[in-house]
């Protein structure tokens, strides 16, 4: 049986979707058999990041209502065989989920794949319900600023109260990335630092992603900024893909600034 | 303060409301956008960033300049509050708070 993880992190705009893409392909150039689900129902945009954009012919709705099989919508990756995806419905709506038909839907994926990989839409609706439903583990996504905290800490809440292996007396396992992290400005203060965040959503943290305009040419490309090799970005998913493999990788300290000779040298000539 | 005492030793998070009837020790963090309403007594050991209604004879609180702390209906401004436990606490419909000067060992 494979793992179910979701994605999620309350607010929108915080990079739940790169998040899921980056660290689906990152998984899977671990060797692992994954998919990932866009559960974001009438936005779907998780193809777009993914270049997979004009591959979609079938959805997980229709999957779901056993109009096609399953095998007729998984979305073969071009870069990496060993991950798959499944769309999201863009005509529907988020009122068609159905929780019987999610479990089906997740324990037949996970019986084919190592990771099931959901991507959860923003806010705590219903929607965020069924995402976090049947999952195994959650992924937490915030970004150093007080909103984002506070909407992840809801959704915490409502993870730690809805899901259905808290209802079967057990513990959703959950993971914390900080996302969009600028050094300069968490060391003059103006960011939440990273104890900061851990103090007050008190669950581990499974990596830091510093801030990186590479990623928004990524997503237009459709190319994961992980198979970037000289991204900083790219690196760090790298990192917590790897984590989330089993292998232990040492946090890096991506907060402070690097202010060796070659980076003064640089600086004089920027 | 033993009859009907709870012992809350998990955060509150944002968006969670406890109504309380009895007394409670709440041994962890009271987020941003929660909210405590507590008819008893209120012992908090930890950072209070949410808001809090105590009708009791008294509550202990750090100070937590976030919060919104109501104590019988008045607001109970954070620069009363020092950063080691305060003893907020009703007499003769005066609100009278006293810092708590020695180490409290919570053991």
């Amino acid at each position: 049986m494979g793992i179910i993880i979701a994605v999620i992190s309350g607010k929108g705009g915080v990079g739940k979707t790169t998040t899921t893409a980056n660290i689906g392909l990152g998984i899977a150039l671990n060797g692992k058999k994954c998919v990932v689900v866009d559960f974001d129902i009438g936005q779907r945009n998780l193809d777009m990041i993914l270049g997979l954009e004009n591959r979609v012919v079938y959805d997980m709705v229709q999957v779901m209502d056993g109009e096609v099989k399953l095998k007729q919508a998984l979305i073969k990756s071009k870069m990496s065989d060993n991950l798959q995806f499944l769309a999201a419905s863009q005509t529907k709506d988020k009122s068609v989920l159905d929780s019987q038909k999610i479990l089906n839907l997740v324990t037949e994926l996970s019986h084919e794949f190592d990771f099931v990989i959901l991507d959860a839409p923003a806010g705590i609706e219903t929607g965020y319900e069924h995402t976090i439903e049947f999952a195994d583990r959650a992924i937490i996504v915030v970004n150093p600023e007080v909103s984002s905290i506070r909407d992840a800490d809801r959704a915490i809440g409502i993870l730690d109260s809805k899901s259905q292996k808290v209802k079967d007396g057990g513990e959703v396992m959950k993971y914390l990335i900080i996302n969009r992290i600028d050094a300069k400005m968490v060391q003059s203060g103006e960011m939440l630092a990273s104890e900061d965040i851990l103090a007050i959503l008190s669950i581990p943290l499974i990596g830091k992603i510093p801030e990186d305009k590479g990623i928004i040419d990524a997503s237009n490309q459709g190319k994961p900024i992980i198979l970037d090799n000289s991204s900083l970005a790219g690196k760090a998913y790298s990192r917590i893909s790897a984590r989330l493999c089993g292998q232990e990788v040492p946090l890096e300290n991506i907060e402070v600034l690097k202010s060796g000779l070659m980076s003064k040298i640089k600086g004089i000539f920027k | 303060m033993k009859d009907n005492l709870r012992v809350i030793d998990t955060l509150v998070r944002s968006g969670q409301e406890l109504n309380i009837s009895g007394d409670l020790l709440l041994l962890n963090r009271v987020n941003s956008g929660a909210s405590i309403n507590i008819k008893g007594n209120l012992i908090v050991t930890q950072i209070v960033e949410g808001s809090i209604r105590c009708y009791g004879n008294f509550m202990m609180l750090k100070a937590s300049p976030k919060a919104n702390i109501i104590f019988h209906d008045v607001e109970v401004e954070n620069i009363h509050l020092t950063n080691k436990l305060n003893r907020v606490e009703l007499k003769n419909n005066e609100i009278i708070i006293t810092p708590v000067l020695k180490e409290t060992n919570w053991g």
